[in-house]
Order: C-alpha cells, then sequence, then structure tokens
C-alpha cells in the first residue's frame, strides 16, 4: 500500500466531514478537523484500521490557540502499521476544551490524561481528573503551557 | 510481601483493604501501586506515577538541539540508544540530512547491543522480583560484557550519546568484530544455563505461567508496546513495520508468542536476545566501507578537525554546531527500543530550540497495564506481573 492509496482512502471515508486530508512526508497522513467533528472522525479513521494511538500532544500558541496532535497507527493492519495518521484539533486560546477520543481509542487513556495534567487541556468525557505526573496539590500553571518559564542556570551546558 | 506494605486503610464497608506498595522501592520502583484487596486478592490496582517525573518535554525547550541528546537518554538508562535514535532520527528528518551507509549500520550495531543487556537487565529485575536471586545476579552479570563492548564502541557505559545528526561520533576499533564474536559465544553458552536453571524451572513456571493474561485485541485496544505487545500475539515490530538504519538489508525474525501471560513475555525477551545477536553477527558481516559522518556537515569541519576526523576516525563538532537551527516545520520518528517503541515529534518554528518537544516512551504506554492485568489475582501475583512488563518508572514518568 502506498501513500497515495492510504490519503484516498482517508479522504474517501471522510468525504462527509469538514475535513483537510495532506500528505507530510513520506508516511504521514495529516488530517485536520474541527472539535465538533474530531470524535465522528476518530471513528471512521478506526475503521479503516487505524486501531490505536502512538501519542497525544498538545501544542501552546500564546494568546492565538491550542492544537491538540494525535498520532494514530495500526497493529492488526501490517501493511497499514507503515504509516502514522496524524489527526489535528485547533481549540481557542481561551476556551481549551475538546471531546476526549477515549471511546474511539481506549490507547489515549493516559496520553490524554497527560496533556490534561501538563497543559491543562480539558478532554471532555475523559473520567479522570485529577493529576497524573504532577504532584496531587500542585496549583498553578500547567508546566508545559509557554508563560510558564523554567529557570536556567545561566550556563549553557 | 510483609515488606510492601506501607499503610493499611480500610474502605467504606469494611471489606476491603487498601494496600499502598511502594514508593519507598521495595520493588516498587521508583512508583506507588495503590491496590484494593479482599483477602489476598487484588481486585483493583491503580499505578500512581509522576514520582521521578522532571519534564524532559519542557526542558528540551530551553536546550540547544545537540543538547537534547543526553537530555532524552537520562530517563531510560538501561536502554538509551533507542531514544539517542529516536531523536537523531527525527532531527536529521527536520534537517534533511542522511548518514552514510556504514554510520546506518554502527547505529543498528550500538542498538542491538543496548537490546541485549536491556534485556538481560529486564530479565533480572523479573527474577529478583518472584525471588529467584540466582536470575538478578546471572542477567545483572551477563549484561556486563555487552557493556563493555558498548562503552569499545562509545566511550561510555550506558549513556552513549553516539549517535549525533549525520552519523555517528566514532568508528569501531579495527579489533571489535572478534570481541564482539567471544562475547556472543559467551551468552549463547549463557543461555543455555538460563534455559536449564531458570526457563525450565518448575518454580518459575508456576508463578508466571497463566498469570497476568493479555489477551490480543486488548494489547491492540490498548496500545501496547515492545516485546508486552508481541507476546500476546501481535506481530508488531518498527524494524520490521517502518524500517530504518540497516534493518532493511537484516535477516531476522520477530519473535512471537499466543500464550500472552507472564511466562510469554519473559520468553519473547529471551528469544529476541538470540535474534540481536543474529542481527549483530549479519551487521558486522556486512559492515559498509567508507565515512561515518554526512558530507554535508564534515564540509563543515574547520582544517584542524578534519584531520582530526582523518587521522582517529572520531567526530568532534566544532562549536558552530552548538547553534544548529532546525528550519521550522514538524517531524516524527520512532525506533524499536528494548521496551518497545519510542516516539519523538518535534515542532519546530525555525530557532535553535524546539518549539515543542515530544517524547512517548514505551513504559508510559505500558502502564496501563498494571491497572488492566493486576484484577482478580493473588497479592503475590504483583510482583510476578509487575516483573514481566519491563516497566521501568524514570522512562514512563520522563
Amino acid at each position: 500500500m502506498d501513500l497515495e492509496e492510504v490519503v484516498q482512502r482517508v479522504k474517501d471515508a471522510l468525504s462527509d466531514l469538514e475535513v483537510e486530508v495532506q500528505e507530510k512526508g513520506p508516511n504521514v497522513v495529516e488530517v485536520k478537523v474541527n472539535r465538533e467533528n474530531v470524535i465522528e472522525a476518530a471513528r471512521k479513521l478506526k475503521g479503516l484500521g487505524f486501531d490505536h494511538v502512538k501519542s497525544v500532544t498538545a501544542i501552546d500558541y500564546p494568546n492565538e490557540r491550542f492544537e491538540v496532535v494525535y498520532h494514530a497507527s495500526s497493529y492488526s493492519n501490517l501493511e497499514l502499521a507503515r504509516f502514522f495518521l496524524v489527526l489535528r484539533v485547533d481549540l481557542p486560546y481561551d476556551d481549551p476544551k475538546t471531546p476526549s477520543l477515549l471511546e474511539v481509542w481506549p490507547s489515549v487513556l493516559y496520553l490524554e490524561h497527560e496533556q490534561y495534567d501538563l497543559m491543562g487541556i480539558d478532554f471532555e468525557g475523559h473520567p479522570r481528573k485529577e493529576r497524573l505526573l504532577l504532584p496531587d496539590d500542585y496549583e498553578g500553571i500547567p508546566p508545559l503551557r509557554k508563560e510558564f518559564k523554567i529557570k536556567t542556570e545561566g550556563i549553557n551546558a | 510481601m510483609s515488606e510492601f506494605v506501607e499503610t493499611i486503610s480500610r474502605s467504606e464497608d469494611g471489606r476491603f483493604l487498601e494496600l499502598l506498595i511502594g514508593p519507598q522501592h521495595p520493588a516498587s520502583g521508583h512508583m506507588r501501586l495503590v491496590a484494593e484487596v479482599d483477602g489476598d486478592v487484588v481486585v483493583s490496582l491503580r499505578p500512581n506515577l509522576g514520582y521521578v517525573h522532571r519534564s524532559v518535554e519542557k526542558i528540551a525547550e530551553v536546550k540547544k538541539f545537540l543538547q537534547i541528546i543526553p537530555l532524552v537518554e537520562r530517563p531510560s538508562l538501561a536502554d538509551t540508544t533507542a531514544n539517542n535514535l529516536a531523536y537523531v532520527l527525527a532531527l536529521e528528518r527536520l534537517l534533511g540530512v542522511e548518514p552514510p551507509p556504514r554510520a546506518q549500520y554502527l547505529r543498528t550495531l550500538l542498538a542491538e547491543i543496548n537490546r541485549i543487556h536491556s534485556h538481560f537487565y529486564g530479565i533480572g529485575i523479573h527474577g529478583v522480583m518472584i525471588g529467584s536471586s540466582t536470575a538478578f545476579m546471572w542477567a545483572f552479570g551477563d549484561r556486563e560484557p555487552l557493556i563493555h563492548l558498548a562503552q569499545e564502541l562509545t566511550g561510555a557505559r550506558i549513556t552513549y550519546s553516539y549517535i549525533i545528526p549525520g552519523g555517528v561520533r566514532r568508528d569501531m576499533p579495527p579489533d571489535f568484530p572478534d570481541k564482539v564474536e567471544k562475547v556472543l559465544r559467551y551468552i549463547e553458552r549463557r543461555l543455555e544455563d538460563y534455559d536449564k536453571l531458570y526457563v525450565r524451572n518448575p518454580v518459575v513456571r508456576a508463578r508466571l505461567e497463566g498469570v497476568g493474561v493479555l489477551k490480543k485485541e486488548d494489547a491492540i485496544r490498548l496500545g501496547i508496546t515492545g516485546p508486552n505487545l508481541r507476546a500476546s500475539g501481535v506481530p508488531y515490530d518498527v524494524r520490521k513495520a517502518d524500517p530504518y538504519c540497516a534493518y532493511p538489508d537484516i535477516d531476522f525474525n520477530v519473535i512471537t508468542r499466543e500464550e500472552g501471560d507472564a511466562m510469554a513475555r519473559f520468553l519473547v525477551r529471551v528469544g529476541e536476545i538470540r535474534e540481536s545477536m543474529k542481527i549483530i553477527r549479519q551487521v558486522l558481516k556486512k559492515m559498509p566501507d567508507g565515512p561515518i559522518f554526512a558530507e554535508k556537515y564534515y564540509k563543515m569541519l574547520p582544517p584542524n578537525l578534519k584531520k582530526y576526523y582523518e587521522e582517529t576516525k572520531e567526530v568532534k563538532f566544532p562549536g558552530i554546531f552548538a547553534n544548529l537551527r532546525a528550519p521550522a516545520g514538524e517531524s516524527v520518528a520512532r525506533v524499536e527500543g528494548g521496551r518497545g517503541e519510542v516516539v519523538i515529534y518535534i515542532v519546530s518554528k525555525g530557532g535553535m530550540n524546539p518549539y515543542r518537544f515530544r517524547i512517548v516512551t514505551p513504559s508510559f504506554r505500558n502502564a496501563v497495564l498494571f491497572e488492566h492485568l493486576v484484577r482478580n489475582v493473588r497479592v503475590a501475583d504483583i510482583p510476578a506481573i509487575y516483573g514481566s512488563l519491563d516497566y521501568f518508572p524514570p522512562e514512563a514518568d520522563r
């Protein structure tokens, strides 16, 4: 299976949703979707064989937007396993909420939880709203946000 | 298990007890397990992570690209090559640099040496968790010859920082293949001993067989990775699925088992040690001649460092590389480390640091197995299952 074919399959599967599909690099298919459609898109992509998520990344563009990026791929279809499916969702900066994809991909349980903990993204429907990696009593700016500055020692080592 | 007990609190109806295991490292590792027990049976268990979290992802945002190499190695001390390689592959995709063939082979060589000693580490810890001190002593002893080999190649025992953008830091010493062959023969003999004393030991089998069974569909659904995935019958290995370095030219098998229990996970690791030895022999046989460092960067070296490189076959970066800039864009890379798949995702805005750096380690993805597998099992099965996962808290916490 080559990249073109995967892109075509993704386009066909998502044809009735408002999405942007493009190829990025030799084995990366990128899908941009708004948060209203993200669960539906994920469900259709899972139907194509993208059965698990390898990484969930939230990115902070201060005073502009947040972006949540899912890297999915396949275990059950080894031809598809060569590809990364990148699902991107833009969120407004003052309302960083997006539906959790847990009901589609159980593999996001810890990955979304981590982004909630460290970036302060609210994954609606995610059952765990407690700390994961940070101390239980941590309060303040989520540490992966740009406004959280880390002190360096001034030595560039 | 009495040494695991920290405090006990009673749940509402008084029937279940909450049992806290860790975090003061009585084999819990730098983490805590919160178990709810009904007599001797674990009703539910949740891992409590983060005791050794230091946010590598945030630190990477203030580090320069070369400084991130040692940074990503630190969380996974038994398996540093996987993180080093995954990071450099992602960075090279961003920079548009391709290492020469000899460097690809040297990377593969170190990755496989590291895989073997990482597996010995996992087997040793698993052994001591189920009460076999011999397995622990043996595995940690037998890790040593491989660490010596890696040291010959890279100059360091554990944190190699060997793989750099465009190639590797040093060429292998001329007598290296002979030394490797000696070690591999030793390990082959030792695996026979392990087989007699440990693998076919009825006590070990009684502790591990049928314990902590992970079904194939659950392994896929939960996104489990590495030997833990393959022990449940999923033949996914990044080296085959999305080949990198020299793996496309190498003949090896993906070890899988169908049982999905603690024994199967252990046996997959033993099988992978044998496959890694096969790979190392082929790599040394097929090792191409030529440079170990990309032409593009070699040209940028000042004359004295070029001369040093030609004489010693060691790469020394001049100061200007400290300010290496990556073009705006993003890249993602994955490699198969000893414990599973390492995924690194870099978002660059064209500066000297990444704008966003993401590292997902195999232990973090496998952490969900604690709550999935440790249910309706005996308390004494907790270490048997834990050990079989080859879980490493610093790697999960990052």
